[in-house]
């Protein structure tokens, strides 16, 4: 079972949240209000997932398993961060175990060759298609984020994390600091590491980036 | 600073983080380094590629799958905190409603029984003290019904309650009115038995072919197995030892007998009287079937006497009597049958 990222660990002051209101809603038994949060959050907390753990369905899989733990554990959520941050903790918890899994897993499992393999392009078909994009240049543009996303997936788990929160997500570092429980130097150093080896990985899947 | 170093720094300049000095020493390192010039236009790359990913789409109803799953959370998370916190409030007081309308209906089906079992249940004897009136041995529910002590006279038939049994412990003898001398010792009585025996035997004679012809010999086996037949039942011997108290030997027969009258209650009045003046006592009263039954204790030599008084009532007929003539008291059973 995934840890729940403990709201008292958080800064102990009042941070303005929208979602405020319905957390309180949510906390006095709204089911529906928990709807809301839903729609708002849940987009940001698929490509979260999904950047952490490369494939689509699990990616939503995951999530969905991540709001159910929220709705449970959402009494003891005192507000004390967003809830936008305490919710994708329980996001990038759900991930790191779903990730565990699957390792163990497939270290159990031998790999037949006979399996089907499954197409990476499969899990980004919904992606936003943008009318101006010719199809040469949506193949090109598809390929280049497998290759990215594939050297995010060589990433060590901890600086795969905070690159995908500050990258990808935009998080601040004293959110990212409150989601992993770590001081801010901490999330900066890793960081820091994170994208040097990406570069790395990247010069060596695309050979040159220019 | 070597380029090791200053690769490792590259990201921390890109986020502005480094010290004005250390900014200005990496930026002379950057101008004249194109190995370290070329690391930080690929860094820049790679940070814009990874910047640059498209986001995905969540799939169509996933608000309501998520929303699906949490709803079917919640009513068993609800049908828990339910059977586990039920108001207390409202759960004592329904656990006491309950217990006192089983208790109730216990009493209530515990009492709608009680006749059938009653009839089932050979009737007590109720025992009294003598001059206190107060029971000594008698069956549990028998105690819940109140006792009258009473005489024949102060108890009349018309006040008494429609039951079907109600019994009557009347106080001992009294040597008081017209057959006091009788009463009063036992000497007297035995020498006046043999008269009282024959005045009565005339009289039983006269009743009909039905009634037993007493017989002489009869009586003096009689007198001796009376003794005997008290001892059988168990009441009888606590009635014995209290009797033994008074020092007084009261050997018991019974006579049963009916009578049939017009008025069945202007009857039972009458025979209360005729018992009160002959000193009996009355042992139990009880309506049974309809019928009125009484049971009263009379000194034997008194019985022919009283069974002629009976005479003028209605039509007496015994039913059983002693094969002889009983010392001491006797139990005379009248059923008195209303015939209008």
């Amino acid at each position: 079972m995934p840890e729940i990222p403990d709201p008292v660990g958080a800064q102990n002051r009042n941070i303005g949240d929208d979602d405020a209101g319905f957390v309180a809603r949510c906390q006095r038994g709204d089911t529906e209000a928990f709807s809301v949060l839903v729609r708002r959050h849940q987009k940001k907390m698929l490509n979260t997932a999904y950047r952490m753990i490369g494939d689509y369905d699990e990616a939503c899989d995951v999530v969905q398993e991540a709001f159910l733990s929220a709705y449970r554990a959402i009494g003891k959520f005192r507000g004390d961060a967003r809830f936008s941050t305490w919710l994708c903790g329980i996001v990038l918890n759900h991930a790191r175990s779903h990730m565990t899994q699957k390792a163990a897993r497939s270290r159990r499992e031998a790999v037949s060759l006979d399996d089907p393999v499954k197409s990476k392009d499969e899990s980004v078909m919904n992606e936003p298609r943008s009318q101006e994009e010719s199809i040469v240049e949506r193949i090109e543009k598809r390929e280049i984020e497998a290759k990215v996303q594939e050297c995010i997936g060589f990433l060590d788990g901890e600086q795969r994390e905070v690159l995908v929160l500050r990258d990808i997500q935009g998080f601040t570092y004293e959110e990212i600091g409150v989601m992993l429980k770590l001081p801010e130097g901490t999330v900066k150093s890793r960081l820091f590491r994170a994208r040097n080896a990406l570069k790395s990985g990247l010069l060596r899947v695309f050979g040159d980036l220019k | 600073m070597t380029c090791n170093e200053i690769e490792n720094r590259l990201p921390a300049y890109l986020e502005d983080l480094l010290s004005p000095k250390e900014r200005k020493s990496m930026e002379g390192h950057l101008a004249s380094c194109p190995r370290c010039s070329l690391v930080l236009a690929d860094l820049k790359k790679a940070e814009e590629l990874v910047r640059g990913l498209g986001e995905v789409e969540p799939p169509p109803f996933f608000e309501q799958r998520i929303m699906s799953r949490v709803r079917e959370e919640a009513g068993q998370k609800q049908g828990i905190l339910r059977r586990l916190f039920y108001p207390l409030y409202i759960k004592v007081p329904v656990q006491v409603l309950a217990t006192f309308l089983v208790a109730v209906l216990a009493f209530y089906v515990y009492q709608k029984g009680e006749p059938e079992m009653k009839q089932m249940v050979p009737f007590p004897i109720p025992l009294t003290e003598h001059g206190k009136g107060q029971v000594t041995s008698e069956s549990p529910k028998a105690l819940a019904v109140p006792f009258a002590a009473t005489t024949a006279k102060r108890a009349p038939a018309g006040d008494l309650p429609d039951k079907s049994q109600q019994r009557f412990v009347a106080p001992p003898f009294k040597s008081d009115g017209i057959e006091s001398s009788i009463a009063d010792s036992r000497a007297p009585i035995r020498e006046e038995r043999p008269t009282a025996m024959k005045s009565a035997a005339p009289a039983i004679t006269a009743r009909g072919k039905d009634i037993p012809p007493v017989k002489a010999e009869a009586l003096s086996i009689a007198r001796d197995r009376t003794g005997m037949q008290g001892a059988d039942s168990a009441s009888e011997t606590l009635l014995m030892q209290q009797t033994r108290k008074e020092k007084i030997a009261v050997k018991r027969s019974a006579i049963d007998l009916t009578i049939q009258v017009r008025d069945a209650y202007a009857a039972i009045r009458e025979i209360e009287e005729r018992l009160g003046q002959f000193n009996a006592r009355i042992i139990e009263r009880q309506r049974l079937d309809g019928r009125e039954i009484l049971k009263a204790e009379i000194a034997a030599q008194n019985v022919a006497a009283f069974l002629d008084r009976l005479e003028a009532i209605g039509r007496v007929n015994v039913e059983k009597s002693p094969p002889g003539v009983p010392d001491g008291n006797v139990t005379v059973s009248i059923k008195i049958i209303g015939n209008p």
